[in-house]
């Protein structure tokens, strides 16, 4: 039997290596078009009013993939799995309609996650903290002036009858008075006690607590001992896409109604 | 008659058109990742941006922030020449941040130089807000600093003075047999310092009895009365109400726990951003400076 020559066999080995290329071709450019595909959907998502990305089913449907991941691995340590928020150490529930900063716009919460709460990024919040009014000057931050123990008690059952629990109601004439004066109490959360969220201070008459369930007690301690919670700036762990993605993410837990 | 053609030459095109789309796809790949890498030069505005001034990004976060600072306005509430106005000042100070840098503002501006000190000192620390220690470092942070985390303990003491150890030694004999306040500073010629006025915070009241009569009060019991005290005069203290401090637990007072663990971490981070600038400095010290 004849041997076949080179040139056919240099023949028939291309014409088996041809269906390998074309696959690897065509492999190649479906991961192209795919990461193109990708970058043009984030592109979409960062260049969209984050305020009306809710109502686009399109893009909340990357947020709330990429969102959540990102929000269980950086967020839920503080805020738990469901973003209620632990009043253990005043991390606040994301799910409700009650805000500290802003109104809890895609915006607002992006400003957050990128920059923090006190977190030392020259861009957070950081215009206020709740001073330690039963503490030392200088050794629980910032109290302008301590206050008696009767004043802090004072302030307790005013604070008690805002919400419209029963409350000694000379105590808590004397703790509005503390409020509005030597306290200086009215100066962040405003002087009918609704908060301002330019400056994260809470509304203190919405049964809404930061820090613990609102008790006396828990009232008493937050008033004597003061709080300066931290969220931290996320700038440099997570890319502006996962930051856009949280915010937005975060935003659907309290207004899934909004969301397409 | 069908032309033939030579296949070694086919291969050789073929290899030679495969090398090229190669290289032409690793370009393309190198290129996009030249014009799109952070810190890169690029003529590329990327998404998260709306403008690069001079390759220096201002972000679309910035830019929203600045828009609701000007005119408390959303994106989608500003218009068309509010958000170029705001556009516009961005890039404004932008290019005088950058134009500061040239003229070396920081080394005659001492405002400047104070916010760059706080700045880098905040940089230094920041990752002692960003990471979330776990709770057996908590708890072993609480344990070591447990007299920390306590309530302040508060007091109603009454501060009487009397002229020499024998008349206050006198006046405790009588307290403590029950006469009256009054009356034993009238027999005894003492006086009522009214140093503390009602209930006050145990570190009110060591600033207004001073430390030796603060440490001396502090022990008694409500109703108690001190051995004559001396410190500038001879004292006699009665203690009307002392609530003592309360240990707060581990889980009450877990918010105070990560704010004051943040903060010595932090301390810690800033104090070695600062040896490290030393280390990779070269300072030269004067001859009369040296120790």
């Amino acid at each position: 039997m004849a041997e076949s020559s080179p040139s056919i066999t240099a023949v028939s080995t291309s014409r088996r290596r041809w269906p390998w290329i074309l696959a690897g071709i065509a492999l190649l450019a479906v991961a192209v078009l795919w990461e193109l595909k990708t970058l043009s959907a984030e592109r979409s998502l960062l260049v969209a009013d984050p305020d009306t990305a809710l109502r686009d089913a399109g893009l909340m449907a990357m947020a709330a993939s990429s969102g959540r991941a990102a929000f269980q691995v950086n967020c839920q340590g503080c805020h738990g799995a469901g973003g209620t928020g632990n009043p253990g150490f005043g991390a606040p529930n994301l799910t409700d309609a009650d805000w500290l900063y802003g109104v809890g716009l895609p915006s607002e919460i992006e400003r957050i996650v990128a920059y923090g709460v006190r977190s030392n990024h020259p861009k957070s919040w950081n215009l206020a903290v709740m001073p330690a009014y039963g503490r030392a000057p200088g050794a629980g931050g910032n109290a302008p002036e301590p206050l008696t123990p009767s004043e802090v008690s004072d302030l307790v059952e005013y604070l008690a009858s805002l919400q419209g629990d029963s409350a000694d109601t000379a105590a808590a004439a004397r703790g509005h008075a503390v409020y509005n004066d030597r306290g200086g109490c009215f100066d962040c959360h405003s002087r009918d006690a609704g908060g301002d969220p330019s400056v994260g201070a809470p509304n203190l008459k919405d049964r809404v607590w930061l820090y613990g369930d609102g008790n006396r007690e828990q009232l008493r301690r937050s008033i004597a001992d003061g709080h300066q919670g931290v969220c931290p700036s996320f700038i440099g762990s997570l890319s502006p896409m996962q930051i856009r993605a949280v915010a937005l993410y975060v935003s659907s837990l309290s207004q899934p109604q909004q969301v397409k | 008659m069908s032309q033939s053609r030579d296949p070694i030459s086919a291969q050789n095109r073929r290899t030679l058109a495969l090398g090229a789309v190669g290289a032409l796809a690793g370009l393309a790949m190198a290129g996009y990742a030249l014009f799109t890498a952070e810190g890169t030069s690029t003529l590329y505005v990327a998404p998260e941006n709306v403008a690069v001034v001079n390759q220096q990004p201002i972000s679309r976060i910035d830019y929203a922030a600045a828009l609701q600072t000007l005119y408390a306005k959303t994106l989608g509430e500003a218009t068309t020449e509010e958000r170029q106005r705001v556009l516009d000042d961005l890039i404004a100070e932008e290019l005088m941040v950058q134009r500061a840098k040239e003229l070396d503002v920081p080394l005659t501006d001492q405002m400047v130089r104070s916010s760059m000190v706080s700045a880098v000192q905040a940089q230094a620390a920041m990752s002692a807000y960003t990471e979330l220690p776990g709770e057996a470092e908590l708890k072993a942070y609480f344990e070591t600093n447990v007299a920390e985390y306590q309530s302040e303990g508060i007091m109603a003491v009454k501060n009487y003075v009397f002229a020499d150890a024998s008349t206050a030694a006198a006046a405790v004999t009588a307290l403590k047999a029950g006469l009256p306040a009054a009356a034993v500073l009238k027999t005894y010629g003492g006086t009522d310092t009214e140093r503390v006025k009602g209930e006050e915070f145990y570190f009110a009241a060591k600033i207004h009895l001073g430390d030796v009569l603060f440490a001396a009060a502090r022990e008694l019991p409500d109703g108690g009365i001190s051995a004559p005290v001396q410190d500038n005069g001879h004292h006699v203290l009665v203690m009307i109400k002392n609530v003592r401090p309360v240990a707060y637990s581990f889980d009450s007072a877990r918010a105070k726990v990560l704010q004051d663990y943040r903060r010595d971490t932090a301390k810690k981070l800033q104090a070695a951003n600062r040896d490290f600038l030393h280390k990779r400095a070269n300072i030269l010290i004067a001859e009369d400076m040296r120790k």
